[in-house]
């Protein structure tokens, strides 16, 4: 098993830093800013996790005259290559100012309706000090260039959904917050940007999240949700098979029918980017109980799970759900959690029907390069029954 | 209108039981008895709870009344309620229930019975062994076995019956034979649960109480507790976790 597919970052070989990190140190995508500036935020935000519970914190401002500064945090929109992500994020200055996860002001203030607003807004602010240093992370988009900030100003009025403001002013568990404006319509970026900033939640309970954590928070928290929701639905009655492909991650999901369970398994091919030496596999599962623990395979697990819960409350049918994820060389830089929720919701479209298991499972087979026998044996274990089967 | 007393480790056994599947429940106020039954979202687990109303020192239900509760709570109230002492119940209109102990009176307002999830319908279920065991011993089994796994195994053979886990590299077995048990039919059997459910079920329990096992193959169980000294009957049934036949 490779260290580094299991690591992803995280420093767990000892070294200070992560060679495979290091390789994207070069971006410098514009040049030095200093001083006072005023420029649009598509709205995004970043909330450190180093130093917890006081962490940086602050906005990602649109440097380059972009026309649309929203395209910058959309990841549903994004396609092509790797680089066209990379450069799209590398026109992002991240500002950062050390705060207290608990810690109430104004630049918090001006952050929280930047974040809550579906346009993006212009900011005002100081910039004290700029370090070059990109940031790419398994579970958060890539970042640019960063730097210290001071005295933020919302210049603009911001757009923030009247939902969002009486969820605000309510004092509503965080979970049930989320749940009531997914359900409404608000997508998972937008709701891990307020849930981040501290907006959701009982009043006496909220603080700042970690992007890195809220990232995974809100994928499991509205998945657990959904769980219950669709476990009084009748299973869909045939096998499903779906298939989509992005900047190098393949998937490949099958629905069959039964009572709710979902399986991953991920392979990482010999030289993508966690994983240079040889292939890795791993696989995580869960029934329609609460998921123990948190997954070997991190916060792609998650991000994997939502979209297929999403699907089935949509038909209204359960389903034994298993999903293949497998990394290619091409993805040499790793983009951030998105890149499964957006595969996996992106190949819930069209299916190819099947009258078995087998069947469908050997079609996926057929799309997946990695030699059969290295993955398909971890696929296994039961799952938990209904009552309802029994009466 | 409904006017009953019952000592308190009746109460903290009826709300316990309950509150380890659900927040809110529709209570009956029998003639012969009070109960309530309710499944958990996901449809796994069925909670049952009947007094018997010769366990109420008062027991006056004028007639059959259906309230809904937050049983959530009442269990955190009474936790603060001696075991031993007298608890007053009274329900004066349709709104609010009060419950009375000591100096210390509760009010807490009704929920309207039809806005809680529907109660479920309980299973007929034919399961071949019958198990009866000190229920002490099962919590032992149970607690240890969440060390190291989510699901544990129940046998039932002609030699005993055991309960098992495996985690990575460990592995629990307890095992009972007939000799260790207090009924024990030898019928065969085996099904898988998982530990999520079962070790909310145990806090409903003390050593000393009995705790009868209704267990089939791949087939949901019964677990029949009699607690607080035999006044309380819980009964919960939990769908089984499937074993895929390699």
């Amino acid at each position: 098993m490779s260290l580094c597919a299991r690591c992803k970052g995280n420093l767990l070989c000892g070294r200070i830093k992560c060679p495979l990190l290091e390789k994207f140190r070069f971006l410098t995508p514009f040049s030095d800013v200093e001083g006072q500036i005023e420029k649009p935020t598509p709205p995004s935000v970043f909330v450190g996790r180093i130093g917890y519970p006081k962490v940086y914190v602050g906005p990602l401002l649109t440097m380059s005259p972009y026309p649309e500064p929203e395209l910058s945090d959309s990841p549903w929109l994004w396609e092509g290559s790797i680089e066209s992500v990379i450069k799209i994020r590398s026109s992002l200055l991240r500002g950062m100012k050390r705060v207290d996860v608990q810690g109430e002001d104004r630049y918090l203030l001006d952050l929280r309706e930047a974040a809550a607003s579906t346009d993006y807004v212009s900011l005002e602010t100081e910039v004290m000090k700029v370090i070059k240093r990109p940031v790419f992370d398994d579970v958060m988009q890539p970042m640019g260039v960063s730097a210290r900030i001071e005295n933020l100003r919302i210049t603009e009025n911001p757009k923030i959904p009247q939902r969002v403001e009486k969820v605000h002013y309510d004092d509503l568990k965080a979970v049930n917050a989320l749940k009531h404006l997914f359900d409404r319509g608000f997508n998972t970026y937008y709701l891990q940007r307020i849930f981040s900033v501290g907006m959701l939640g009982e009043m006496n309970k909220r603080r700042l999240v970690p992007t890195r954590w809220s990232i995974t928070a809100v994928h499991d928290i509205l998945g657990e949700e959904l769980k219950k929701e669709i476990s009084d639905f009748n299973s869909v009655n045939e096998y499903l098979l779906f298939s989509f492909e992005h900047f190098g991650n393949h998937f490949e999901v099958i629905f069959s029918p039964g009572n709710f369970s979902f399986e991953l398994i991920e392979i990482w091919t010999k030289k993508s980017f966690w994983n240079p030496e040889s292939t890795w596999v791993g696989y995580d599962r869960e029934d329609v109980t609460k998921k123990k623990g948190y997954s070997t395979l991190g916060g792609g697990y998650y991000a994997a799970r939502l979209p297929v819960l999403e699907y089935m409350a949509e038909i209204r049918r359960k389903s034994a759900v298993t999903v293949i994820r497998e990394i290619n060389p091409e993805y040499y830089a790793p983009l951030g959690v998105w890149v499964v929720e957006e595969g996996v919701r992106k190949a819930l479209a069209e299916p190819q029907v099947f009258d078995s298991f087998d069947a469908a499972l050997f079609h996926a087979s057929l799309s997946i390069k990695t030699r059969r026998e290295k993955w398909i044996n971890k696929l296994k274990s039961g799952y938990q029954a209904s009552l309802v089967e029994f009466t | 209108m409904i006017n009953t007393i019952v000592a308190g480790e009746v109460l903290k056994s009826i709300t316990r039981a309950m509150v380890a599947l659900v927040s809110e429940a529709r209570f009956h106020f029998m003639a012969d008895k009070l109960h309530s039954r309710a499944v958990d979202p996901a449809n796994v687990a069925m909670v049952i709870v009947n007094v018997p109303k010769e366990s109420f020192e008062v027991y006056n239900p004028n007639g059959e009344k259906t309230i809904g509760v937050d049983v959530n709570r009442i269990f955190e109230i009474s936790k603060s309620i001696r075991g031993d002492e007298p608890v007053e119940f009274k329900l004066e209109d349709d709104t609010s229930l009060n419950v009375k102990f000591g100096s210390v009176e509760y009010s807490v307002a009704l929920i309207d019975p039809s806005a809680i999830r529907k109660e479920p319908k309980i299973p007929n279920l034919e399961l071949p062994a019958k198990i009866v065991i000190d229920a002490g011993e099962f919590k032992k089994a149970i607690v240890a076995s969440d060390k190291i796994s989510d699901r544990v195994l129940f046998k039932s053979s002609e030699n005993g019956f055991s309960i098992e886990a495996e985690g990575d590299v460990d592995r629990i077995t307890s095992f009972m034979s007939e000799a260790d048990l207090i009924e024990f039919n030898k019928a065969d059997a085996r099904s898988m649960f998982s530990i999520e459910y079962l070790k909310e079920f145990i806090k409903v329990a003390s050593p000393g109480d009995t705790l009868t096992i209704y267990l089939g193959n791949n087939y949901p169980v019964r677990l029949v507790f009699e607690v607080a000294g035999g006044k309380v009957g819980v009964e919960y049934i939990l769908a089984p976790r499937i074993e895929e036949s390699e």
